[in-house]
């Protein structure tokens, strides 16, 4: 690392009082066809309609939803994978939208994903060591000798034996894979690690092994992290702080703690519902949703939520509800939680 | 490519208890004696192509107009002086061969290489910029793949002259539109992968996700294309050769012999034969080893 380099990165570090990431207002509208055929008219699709959050810095912060709710797009849009059609996002009070290609390849030195298939994510034709030194060669931060002593002890501190170094992806396990993800994603020293449903693709047992890995890792390095799940009970063990999302919007935004004990919009109630309990002979009172999401492309009227609320009143079909906070500081989206109808 | 075979060589040497019957089976199984023996005449003729001044007997321009069309060694009237023949100036027919291949070897690799350049650079940059910049290319493509090229290629050099470089030009220009279709469509899947995305979201440039991630991904297509390629460009470069417009004297190529001994096919059929034959057997070669390559490293046809 170059020093010009070095002293900014301790300026933006000293800035405490901003969130490390603000997000404004994001939507991300896909054009897509309909009707299928050559001649199809096209539509949008809303996957991310409306969402503001900030993250200030140390914390974890999850999104959880179903499929198709948009929290993957909006891991996209933090990481410009994509572009917004849009809102603003601010990392480190810096707009995201207006850099040049040259400052946001800088910029991405801070900022990095966890994919949620690890096999994919690596390139097959590249050996381990190679991939998790990339970064380091990217940013020309050291001597290639240099770059390869520092990979080779992240990975050995993440339980990576020698042998595996000059292995290729494929020949990897999946737990393994995603440890080499997770060292490529940290080798910088990233303020900011997006995880995109990380444990998703594998098995129960490596699941807990990487979680644990990340909390680890969280606590040594002091990352900020953005964790999409849909997996509650990890969301439970890894965030601070919850988001829900329901097709493209941020239904009810909370505490941990605030949002297991007392959810506030339907929705979340439902979710929380379909958690196990592990005590034979407890039950909780199960919410079970009706049918499947409805189309993003034709979405509901007023409350998006309407169509399978088990709460539902004739009132929530008309108006949107607006994410508000409740005394206790939960912001919920919900008509009734607001007491409106 | 490598890297599978010293897996599968080194997997076999791990197993020294099978016999050697069993042993013989599969590495003919896995190298089927034809394309061996191609991959033999290949190397043959490369050897030839590179060492031609150290084994030709004679220079190939060397004219000795009192053994003019002199039959080969086995006929009447062959002698062991002149291995195949003579031509019609009394030039060593063998020596003119090695030389022809060697000529037509370095045209078509040549040719090969700068169209598999010039097509993937162009894919390349088409599935990067997309909008109007692969609406050029795309109508390029299509163009290419449209146009009767030999008449091009004779129009070209008629008007501009013949010259080697132009020649090989020529050579190179043809059949990149195929490079630069599989370059395009595999990098545009190619991009929405993970590892690519991954890549960029580390902070490189697009110039290094697609030289030192994309471009070895695909490698494999485009190695396929160039065995499949080098053949065309090979009966190219012979058919201008031998119409005259191609490489010319006092050079030598394989369709440049054809042309000029044409003449003499009632008389002495040795001085186009041979070089026939040469042309015949190097494009069949590289087509069966291209056809091996590409089953080889398209894991669905293992």
């Amino acid at each position: 690392m170059n020093k010009q380099e070095g002293s900014s990165v301790v300026s933006l570090r000293n800035q405490n009082g901003l969130p490390l990431l603000e997000v404004t207002d994001l939507h991300k509208y896909f054009r897509v066809r309909s009707s299928g055929g050559l001649f199809g008219k096209k539509n949008n699709l809303k996957a991310v309609d409306g969402v503001s959050f900030s993250v200030s810095r140390g914390e974890t912060l999850g999104i959880v939803g179903e499929s198709g709710s948009g929290k993957s797009t909006i891991a996209r849009l933090l990481l410009k994978i994509d572009n917004p059609t849009s809102g603003v996002i601010k990392f480190n009070g810096r707009k995201l939208s207006g850099l040049l290609p040259v400052e946001l390849r800088k910029l991405r030195q801070h900022m990095q994903y966890v994919f949620q298939d690890p096999l994919g994510a690596l390139d097959p034709r590249m050996k381990i060591i190679d991939q998790v030194t990339e970064p380091l060669i990217i940013h020309n931060i050291a001597s290639k000798s240099e770059c390869h002593d520092k990979a080779a002890e992240l990975l050995r501190s993440i339980d990576l034996k020698d042998h595996t170094f000059y292995r290729y992806p494929h020949e990897l396990s999946g737990g393994q894979r995603q440890r080499v993800v997770l060292a490529r994603a940290l080798i910088m020293e990233p303020q900011l690690l997006v995880c995109d449903e990380p444990t998703s693709a594998l098995d129960v047992s490596i699941q807990a092994q990487v979680i644990n890995l990340l909390a680890r890792l969280r606590e040594r390095m002091g990352l900020t992290m953005i964790f999409i799940s849909h997996d509650l009970n990890i969301v439970r063990h890894i965030c601070e702080r919850v988001s829900v999302m329901y097709l493209g919007k941020v239904v009810e935004q909370a505490q941990i703690d605030l949002l297991f004990n007392s959810p506030a919009h339907p929705y979340t109630q439902a979710l929380l519902s379909a958690i196990p309990i592990p005590e034979p002979g407890l039950n909780r009172q199960r919410i079970f949703l009706k049918s499947d999401p409805p189309s993003p492309i034709d979405l509901p009227s007023g409350c998006r939520f309407h169509t399978r609320c088990h709460r539902a009143k004739p009132g929530c079909a008309e108006r949107i509800p607006e994410l508000k906070s409740l005394k206790n500081g939960q912001l919920v989206a919900c008509h009734l939680a607001h007491g409106e109808i | 490519m490598t890297d599978k075979l010293e897996v599968e060589l080194t997997h076999s040497e791990e197993k020294p208890q099978e016999n050697f019957q069993i042993r013989i089976h599969r590495f003919f199984g896995r190298y089927p004696p034809i394309v061996i023996i191609a991959a033999l005449w290949l190397l043959f003729m490369i050897f030839v192509a590179v060492f031609a001044t150290l084994i030709s007997p004679y220079d190939f321009t060397s004219i000795d107009l009192r053994t003019r069309l002199q039959a080969p060694v086995w006929m009447e009237g062959g002698d062991w002086n002149h291995l195949f023949g003579t031509d019609d100036l009394g030039r060593d027919v063998l020596s003119r061969l090695i030389f022809s291949i060697r000529m037509s070897l370095l045209i078509a690799f040549l040719g090969t290489v700068i169209g598999a350049i010039l097509g993937t650079a162009l894919g390349f940059l088409a599935a990067h910029f997309r909008g109007w910049v692969d609406d050029v290319v795309m109508a390029g493509i299509d163009f290419q793949a449209s146009l009767p090229f030999f008449i091009i290629s004779l129009t070209l050099l008629a008007f501009f002259g013949n010259n080697l470089v132009l020649f090989i030009g020529l050579m190179g220009i043809y059949g990149w539109e195929r490079y630069a279709r599989i370059t395009r469509g595999l990098t545009l899947s190619a991009i929405t992968h993970g590892y690519a995305i991954a890549v960029n979201t580390l902070g490189a440039t697009p110039i290094r996700v697609y030289l030192r991630h994309i471009l070895p991904n695909i490698s494999s297509a485009l190695i396929v294309n160039m065995t499949l390629n080098f053949p065309g460009t090979v009966i190219l470069e012979s058919s201008l050769s031998f119409l005259g417009i191609g490489v010319q004297p006092p050079l030598t190529s394989l369709g440049n012999m054809l042309g000029f001994g044409r003449d003499y096919l009632t008389t002495a059929w040795w001085i186009t034969v041979f070089p026939g034959v040469a042309i015949f057997l190097a494009t069949l070669s590289m087509s069966i080893l291209g056809d091996w390559v590409r089953d080889r490293l398209d894991p669905t046809l293992m």
